[in-house]
């Protein structure tokens, strides 16, 4: 590999990791919300789903005994299940 | 609907049997859409986040044991938070006292100036779901959902109203008041 290819990519590489360094130390930026709503939908929006929830329901629905059947024309039609 | 229940009438697939795996179905769908959605009104409504985790997966379970049912009179998202609130109801009428808005804390808010005019500033945005919380949980239960409910871009008034037991009308005459005591409230939380 070029020697000085390489000290680019290094170089690179420390600027990237300072760049990583300064967002996650400098205080969030100031906001302005016009209305409750924005703010909310600002707050739903830097609101992580836990990843564990998908998990845990891949194993509940397994876990789900199978029920009786309806027949499909009671399922688009309503009626009680058997 | 038929998005969801995409079931073929000649080769029924049981929707209710175990599944290989959420990702291949249809309801994996109906999750990646809504659970964020789901999530937070959970995460708002119970204060807390492993309570919130809780509800998710069990008003999902509760959605995919009941897809049959479900014939699109409203849409996924509002069934959803259908079932979210009735669930988030049940688990908080155990500890209801607690989130009890009493009458002279409504009075702060009728009589506060009105500040829903002003623009929310918010300085350190890292904190601001601690301030939405602490105001939300002040705020009466009714006003809280309200707010939550509206915020979805997703969700109009009527539906709002559906999902509240009133009128659009009673919907926007309690948001006016709704907007004013989190206003009070969220200042107050600074």
């Amino acid at each position: 590999m070029n020697p000085q290819k390489k000290s680019i990519t290094h170089q690179q590489a420390e600027e990237q990791q300072l760049s990583q360094h300064d967002q996650q130390t400098q205080p969030s930026s100031a906001h302005e919300f016009a209305s409750v709503e924005e703010m909310l939908r600002h707050d739903a929006r830097d609101t992580h789903v836990p990843p564990a929830i998908v998990r845990r329901l891949e194993q509940s629905v397994r876990q789900l005994p199978p029920s009786p059947r309806r027949p499909w024309w009671r399922r688009i039609l309503g009626g009680p299940r058997p | 609907m038929n998005a969801i229940v995409s079931e073929s009438l000649e080769a029924p697939k049981p929707l209710d049997a175990p599944q290989p795996g959420l990702a291949r179905t249809d309801f994996a769908d109906l999750y990646s859409q809504h659970s964020r959605a789901i999530y937070y009104l959970a995460l708002r409504l119970l204060s807390d986040p492993q309570k919130a985790e809780d509800a998710t997966h069990d008003v999902f379970l509760k959605a995919f044991r009941k897809m049959d049912q479900f014939r699109g009179d409203s849409s996924p998202r509002t069934w959803l938070y259908r079932i979210a609130i009735n669930h988030c109801r049940n688990l908080q009428q155990t500890w209801n006292e607690r989130h009890m808005v009493t009458n002279a804390e409504e009075f702060v808010f009728e009589n506060a100036p009105a500040r829903t005019d002003s623009p929310f500033r918010v300085l350190e945005t890292k904190e601001l779901g601690q301030r939405i919380q602490r105001a939300l949980q002040r705020l009466p239960a009714e006003y809280r959902l309200l707010l939550l409910l509206v915020a979805d871009e997703q969700m109009s008034y009527e539906q709002v109203g559906a999902l509240t037991d009133q009128t659009a009308d009673a919907v926007r005459g309690k948001l006016h008041r709704a907007r004013k005591a989190f206003a009070v409230l969220f200042h107050q939380s600074a």
